[in-house]
């Protein structure tokens, strides 16, 4: 990305900074044990790399955890991942992807020198990273309105069991009824995606619709029925998240490894917000240009990365099948 | 924190060869004296006053982990309750009370002591010094890894009063997931002892790849550079895996996440995995390093110039890469498909291929060398006794058929201890007495340490030889009690820890004493030609008077020694003899 | 006290490894012992070099090393061949005794150890029998030799006494094959005469087989660590001459003698299948509840489980085995594993516990101490 632009030494560009200058022509922000500039920002630029290392391996970790279980127990993934939300997952791989331009942005206009245009894309940034997380918020709360809490404290069953064995009732009733033919297994399979798919256009997206007192009142078509009929109130279950089959043994363990995983991820983007603050604050002491870009250009790493993570886990975990 | 600055002497062609063997302290203020607040040393961004804090640090947790180990002993001498009854009466807590002891002592020992020992401690003072570095690339990082060691440390230290952690240093999974004692702050402990590792890595590596003098190409580093370059490789690598299984640990315990603890879905084998992927190779960070003081100490020692350079240097390497590969042949009979025990096995064998070249190189080293049997030369040799029946006895292990019976018995307990305890700590301490008077500008009591080298090499042999009998006679580890026919063995162990243990305190009160009361150290006492060398001891505050130039640090041909001041110098160049005439 | 000479003195015929009673004791001894040799040329070859160079080159300070060479390529090359040839040699025997233990042939004796914190039960595929390891009676006569209590002869009638109903038997010359299971932690069957071992893994069953070469008594240990007990969690492997005496033996032991009152069994039951090692009788507190004065008293139930409280009736105790996570005692931790009795076991058992509470008198509350 930007790693070709090296800072010239410090001694060509004197002028810049602010009268630090210790007699030796050193930039004021060499740290006394480097040699030159360019040693200091290779150092740094090397350490980087090797901490975004080490943060691959912890991400990977999590990655091969993943790996086994579902290597072990497909249906589990397949059936957990109904209760994903891939239009927000989306979402948020749009916004993670915008703010990794505007953070390259940031970077060139450090390497640049320009004040006002590298907060600017910092702001952005951080913005973005804000909107992150505010849709992860609203994913979260939703599934915790749910009982789809990890491990021991998943309780799916005491807040939706009866619901979903019912509404399956109905619906295999009613597809009995019409579609005489088809298997039964596959209907149910396939049923919650044809329901999304319909409702998508019409459905706010989730979460952000009303609140979950009130009782469902979008929709039309095959759905309606199903969802208005004896929905209880306090249950705002939208029927793209009815899942395809019956629950597998070991429900929670998707949603472990999903908070595990986006959770994770989550703090490194809460991190990399602080991380823009900070920048924004030295940037607006004016400390960045051609000579001294270094903590940008390290930040923008960090954050590139803690985009890259995330384009894997929204496949991974949303996009199943 | 800025360096106040120091006054550049006039560089004098006595301060470079060291003729003149002067002290810091006549020369201008050492990097001890140089401040005296408090808050200097507490927000030091000096590399060696971080790596004497670290020094400090380990050490007492030696102490500490060694009072552990001492208590674990003497319960041992009897199949009978007969220490911990002081402490808890009813059968049951008395057994809890000998399991929260082994399992202290050994996350005490790996976690604290043997893994920061040489890297952290060591390696932070002597590093940059051998690379004529003015300090780590990443000063404020390397302070910060010291303060999450403290951190860590104290986790520990509040397992401790809050009544002790029980599931072996390994945590094995169902069993941590559900043992009553203070499991989740001994997690959080060692995860930031983790990051303390990785930092102090990172550091490493990026130091030793920018931060070379001028000169000095790759393989003109001394060997400590290559083992702990390796080292740092390692810990990078493996300990961000480590971090995550015990972040998944604390979680199971807390959420019950169901992927460790079969009860809520998890796979208690997937744990013991990830716990090994990292766990190996960590046993090679505990010894990769010492296997590099040992390349000094018996370089310097020998006056001779190491034999094999290139091999010691790939074989450090070679360690590092096999060492992520053979993880599994801790769990031969834990349930992992056989194929995978077959596969384990096969390449657990090829890390004794490096470390044996290393071995065999030291002996030839040592060959026709002039070897001066001080106290550091002293635990060189031991730690190449001790090492050869560490690793001969780890084959018996790596062998599939053998480990069904001696996997989890004392035979493994002996084992480890021989390469963790006899090699990677006796080099720790072999290398403190090397660098002891460039760190603290005084002499020890040459007399004393030997005796304490030899005290320790006979209780450490004492205590851990009969632990290989019992093992291969069939005597598990960790038990609180033994069948009677194991009794004079566990008695033969215990004397001898006895043993052991008044080798250490005589050491510690040596070392005391030479800080009160020790002869001043020349620069260069043992005639070693590294970088530190050829800077006063202790070193200035920037560690180097004048810009250093890249010696080759094998070099002892030119080194002339001073009875009178105990200093070896450098003659100058143009009055050496014709170098190397033999090769 | 003092135990060492004992060490010479030792009844063990070999002074590295156990007594071989087993088909596999040879081939590992075997293997043991070449690694061992090799193990003991490299140890004095370097020991007496280590040796020969520090007494030969000693120097006071000062003194010049009398050579300088550095590398010697064919010294490097036989340090490193050697190895590698003797390396793979030592894997090739490993491989091919670790292959022989993994496929138990078809004609086998099939025996499953289940172990739980902290005893031993082994189930008899032939009869459904379940004997247990009675860990804590072994314990006991181990304390009362140390005691002098016992003389030599009468803890071997004692022990006699306690593998009439209780041990791993097997017969001599047949191939056994035993699966481990573990109900609650990581434990591990070993055997070190039989030179086997395995973890018992709970969620999984391991394969171990061997077939017994000797007569005799042997030791059987929990190698895995699995907590407090994990010491005293040991029993007994019994090699009988005949497949005759074994099977006669078998017939007897897994009975129990249904004449006896229902309450008497059921403090066989509480031996037996180890309830034992966390319920005491008298009312002093292990890892369970104790039984004394509980029939009839008032439970507490932590959050852990289903909270509230009830009376301990007998159908509260059924359901308390039988579903031991369900409702867990206040104060204790969520430990008891599931114990699967048989019907009648648990009968026996609620009688028993139903008798402890008549004795000390009608309700007492469970613990005092919350
Ligand atoms: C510093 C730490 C350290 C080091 C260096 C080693 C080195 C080795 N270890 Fe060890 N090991 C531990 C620390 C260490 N180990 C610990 C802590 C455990 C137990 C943890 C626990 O369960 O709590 C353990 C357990 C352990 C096991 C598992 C045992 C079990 O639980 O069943 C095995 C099995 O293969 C093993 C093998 C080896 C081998 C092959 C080497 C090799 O690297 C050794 C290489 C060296 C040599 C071979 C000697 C030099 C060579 C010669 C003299 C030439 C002749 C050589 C040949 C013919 C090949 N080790
Ligand atoms: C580096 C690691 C290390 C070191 C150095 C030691 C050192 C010792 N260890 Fe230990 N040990 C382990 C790592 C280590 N151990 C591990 C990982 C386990 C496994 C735990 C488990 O199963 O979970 C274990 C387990 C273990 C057991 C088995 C327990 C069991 O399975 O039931 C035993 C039993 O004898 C034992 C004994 C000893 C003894 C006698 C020492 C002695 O060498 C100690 C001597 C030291 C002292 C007495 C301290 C003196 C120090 C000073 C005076 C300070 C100042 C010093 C100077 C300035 C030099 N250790
Ligand atoms: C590993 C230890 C262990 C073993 C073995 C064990 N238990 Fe328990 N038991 C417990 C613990 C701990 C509790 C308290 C927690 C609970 O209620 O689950 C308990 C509770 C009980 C209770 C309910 C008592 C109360 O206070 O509510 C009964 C009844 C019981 N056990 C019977 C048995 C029987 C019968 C056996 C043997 C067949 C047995 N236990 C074996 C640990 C054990
Ligand atoms: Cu069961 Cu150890
Ligand atoms: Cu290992």
């Amino acid at each position: 990305m930007s790693g070709d632009v090296q800072p010239q030494d410090s001694n060509q560009q004197a002028g810049h900074g602010d009268g630090h200058e210790d007699g030796h022509g050193h930039s004021p922000y060499q740290a006394h044990h480097f040699d030159t500039m360019r040693q200091q920002f290779e150092a740094g630029k090397l350490g980087m790399w090797l901490f975004l290392a080490t943060e691959v391996l912890l991400f990977g970790g999590l990655f091969c955890f993943y790996t086994i279980y579902k290597a072990n127990d497909p249906e589990l993934f397949k059936w957990g991942h109904h209760f994903l939300d891939k239009r927000w997952g989306a979402t948020n791989t749009m916004v993670l992807l915008f703010s990794s331009l505007t953070m390259a942005l940031a970077v060139r206009e450090a390497q640049l020198g320009r004040k006002n245009r590298i907060i600017f894309f910092l702001v952005v940034t951080f913005l973005c990273g804000a909107g992150f997380m505010g849709i992860k918020y609203v994913e979260y709360s939703k599934k915790f309105e749910e009982g789809l809490f990890p491990g021991k404290y998943f309780a799916y069953e005491n807040v939706v069991d009866a619901e979903e064995a019912r509404m399956h009732e109905q619906e295999q009733q009613k597809l009995a009824h019409t579609e005489l033919d088809l298997p039964q297994a596959k209907v149910v399979t396939e049923l919650p995606k044809a329901q999304g798919l319909v409702l998508q256009p019409a459905t706010p997206p989730m979460g952000l619709a009303a609140p979950p007192k009130e009782p469902d009142d979008h929709g039309g078509g095959a759905s309606s029925s199903v969802t208005d009929a004896g929905h209880a109130p306090g249950l705002a279950l939208d029927p793209s998240h009815l899942p395809p089959g019956p629950r597998p043994a070991n429900a929670h363990v998707f949603f472990s490894i999903y908070f595990c995983l986006t959770g994770l991820h989550g703090i490194h983007v809460l991190i990399g917000m602080g991380m823009m603050v900070w920048l924004m604050v030295l940037a607006s002491q004016g400390r960045f240009g051609p000579g001294y870009f270094t903590p940008v250009d390290l930040g923008g790493l960090y954050w590139h990365l803690v985009d890259l993570i995330w384009i894997y886990l929204f496949p991974l975990l949303y996009l199943v099948e | 924190m800025s360096h106040p600055e120091i006054d550049p002497l006039p560089e004098s062609e006595d301060v470079k060869s060291g003729a003149g063997a002067a002290s810091t302290d006549e020369l201008g203020p050492s990097y001890l004296t140089v401040t005296k607040t408090i808050s200097s040393w507490v927000f030091t961004l000096d590399h060696k006053r971080i790596g004497l804090m670290y020094l400090v640090g380990v050490l007492f947790m030696f102490l500490l982990g060694g009072v552990f180990a001492l208590l674990v002993r003497t319960e041992l001498f009897s199949p009978l309750a007969i220490l911990t009854p002081l402490f808890a009466s009813t059968p049951e807590a008395q057994a809890d009370l000998y399991n929260k002891w082994f399992t202290t002592h050994g996350a005490i020992m790996v976690f604290l002591v043997i893994i920061p020992g040489v890297p952290a401690a060591l390696g932070n003072f002597v590093l940059p010094l051998l690379l004529g570095a003015k300090d780590v690339a990443f000063p404020r990082l390397n302070l910060g890894s010291f303060y999450l060691w403290v951190t860590g440390a104290i986790f520990f230290i509040y397992v401790l009063f809050s009544g002790g952690i029980d599931t072996g240093w390994t945590f094995y999974t169902p069993y941590s997931a559900e043992s009553g004692t203070a499991v989740i702050p001994a997690l959080i402990g060692v995860f930031i002892l983790g990051f303390s590792s990785i930092f102090t890595g990172l550091n490493f590596i990026v130091t030793i790849h920018k931060m070379r003098p001028k000169g000095m190409t790759w393989f003109k580093m001394p060997l400590f550079l290559w083992a702990t370059y390796s080292t740092a490789v390692i810990q990078v690598l493996a300990t961000p895996v480590l971090g995550i299984t015990l972040l998944l640990l604390i979680l199971e315990r807390t959420l019950g996440i169901g992927i460790f603890d079969p009860r809520n879905g998890g796979d208690p084998v997937l744990f013991q995995h990830f716990f090994w992927f990292y766990s190996h190779p960590a046993v090679y960070i505990m010894i990769v390093p010492p296997m590099g003081v040992v390349s000094e100490l018996i370089a310097t020692n020998s006056h001779k110039r190491i034999f094999g350079y290139t091999y010691i240097a790939f074989s450090s390497v070679a360690i590092a890469i096999f060492s992520f590969l053979v993880w599994g042949h801790h769990m031969f009979t834990s349930g992992q498909s056989t194929t995978m025990n077959i596969i384990f096995s096969g390449i657990t064998f090829s890390v004794g291929i490096p470390s044996a070249i290393k071995i065999f190189n030291w002996l030839a080293t040592m060959y026709k060398g002039a070897i001066v049997l001080n106290t550091s030369m002293l635990y060189g040799i031991s730690f190449i006794f001790l090492f050869t029946i560490g690793g001969l006895t780890g084959l018996f292990l790596g062998v599939l058929s053998i480990d069904m019976h001696l996997h989890d018995t004392y035979f493994v307990v002996a084992h480890f201890h021989y390469v963790m305890m006899g090699s990677g700590l006796v080099g720790f301490i072999g290398g403190l007495h090397h660098w002891w008077p460039k760190m603290t500008g005084k002499m020890y009591d040459e007399f004393l340490g030997r005796i304490a080298c030899v005290m320790v090499f006979i209780g450490f042999n004492l205590t851990f030889i009969p632990q290989f009998v019992m093992g291969s006679l069939g005597m598990p580890r960790r038990y609180y009690t033994y069948a009677d026919k194991f009794e004079g063995y566990h008695q033969l162990s215990t004397i001898g820890s006895y043993v052991m243990a008044a080798g250490f305190f005589l050491t510690a009160y040596y070392l005391i004493q030479s800080l009160i009361s020790g002869k001043k150290a020349p620069m260069n006492p043992w005639g070693g030609n590294s970088l530190e060398w050829h800077t006063p001891s202790p070193p200035p505050l920037e560690n180097f008077y004048s810009v250093p130039v890249a010696t080759d640090p094998y070099d002892y041909v030119g080194m002339e020694y001073d009875q009178a001041t105990g200093n070896y110098s450098t003659i100058k160049p143009d009055q050496l003899p014709a170098r190397r005439e033999e090769r | 006290m003092i135990a060492i000479p004992t060490i010479l003195a030792d009844s063990e015929p070999s002074f590295w490894l156990p007594a071989p009673v087993s088909n596999f004791a040879g081939p590992i001894d075997g293997d043991f012992y070449f690694v061992y040799w090799v193990s003991i040329f490299f140890l004095v070859l370097i020991t007496l070099l280590l040796g020969i160079f520090m007494w030969k080159f000693r120097t006071p300070p000062g003194a010049k090393a009398q050579s300088h060479k550095d590398h010697h390529a064919l010294l490097e090359v036989v340090w490193t061949g050697v190895p590698i040839i003797l390396s793979v040699m030592m894997f090739w025997y490993g491989y091919r005794g670790y292959v022989d233990m993994v496929v138990p042939p078809n004609e086998s004796i099939s025996i499953v150890a289940e172990a739980q914190k902290w005893a031993w039960n082994f189930s008899y595929a032939s009869n459904g029998a379940v004997i247990p390891g009675m860990s804590d009676d072994f314990n006991d006569v181990r304390a009362q030799i140390r005691a002098g209590a016992l003389t030599p002869e009468e803890a071997n009638a004692a022990e006699a006494k306690i593998l009439e109903k209780a041990g791993l038997h097997v017969p001599m010359g047949v191939p056994i094959d035993v699966t481990v299971m573990a109900a609650d932690v990581l434990h591990a069957l070993f055997i070190p005469a039989f030179r086997v071992k395995k973890d018992c893994v709970p969620g999984r069953t391991g394969k171990l087989w061997f077939i017994a070469t000797e007569p005799g008594i042997f030791d059987l240990f929990c190698a895995e660590y699995c907590g407090q007990g994990h010491s005293w969690m040991h029993s007994k492997v019994v090699v009988h001459e005949t497949v005759e005496e074994y099977e006669k033996w078998l017939a007897v032991a897994g009975s129990y003698d249904e004449t006896l009152p229902f309450a008497d069994n059921g403090k066989i039951v509480w031996k037996r299948r180890g309830c034992i090692s966390c319920h005491s009788i008298d009312g002093s507190k292990k890892v369970g509840p104790s039984w004394d004065g509980m029939f009839g008293s008032t439970r507490k139930f932590a959050a852990t489980g289903t909270p509230g409280e009830s009376i301990a009736d007998e159908a509260y105790i059924q359901e308390s085995i039988r579903f031991p996570m369900k409702k867990i005692a206040d104060g204790y931790p969520p430990q008891m594993p599931v114990v699967k009795l048989t019907d009648k076991e648990l009968l026996w058992v609620t009688e028993y516990i139903k008798s402890l509470g008549q004795n000390s008198g009608g309700t007492v509350s469970p613990r005092k101490d919350n």
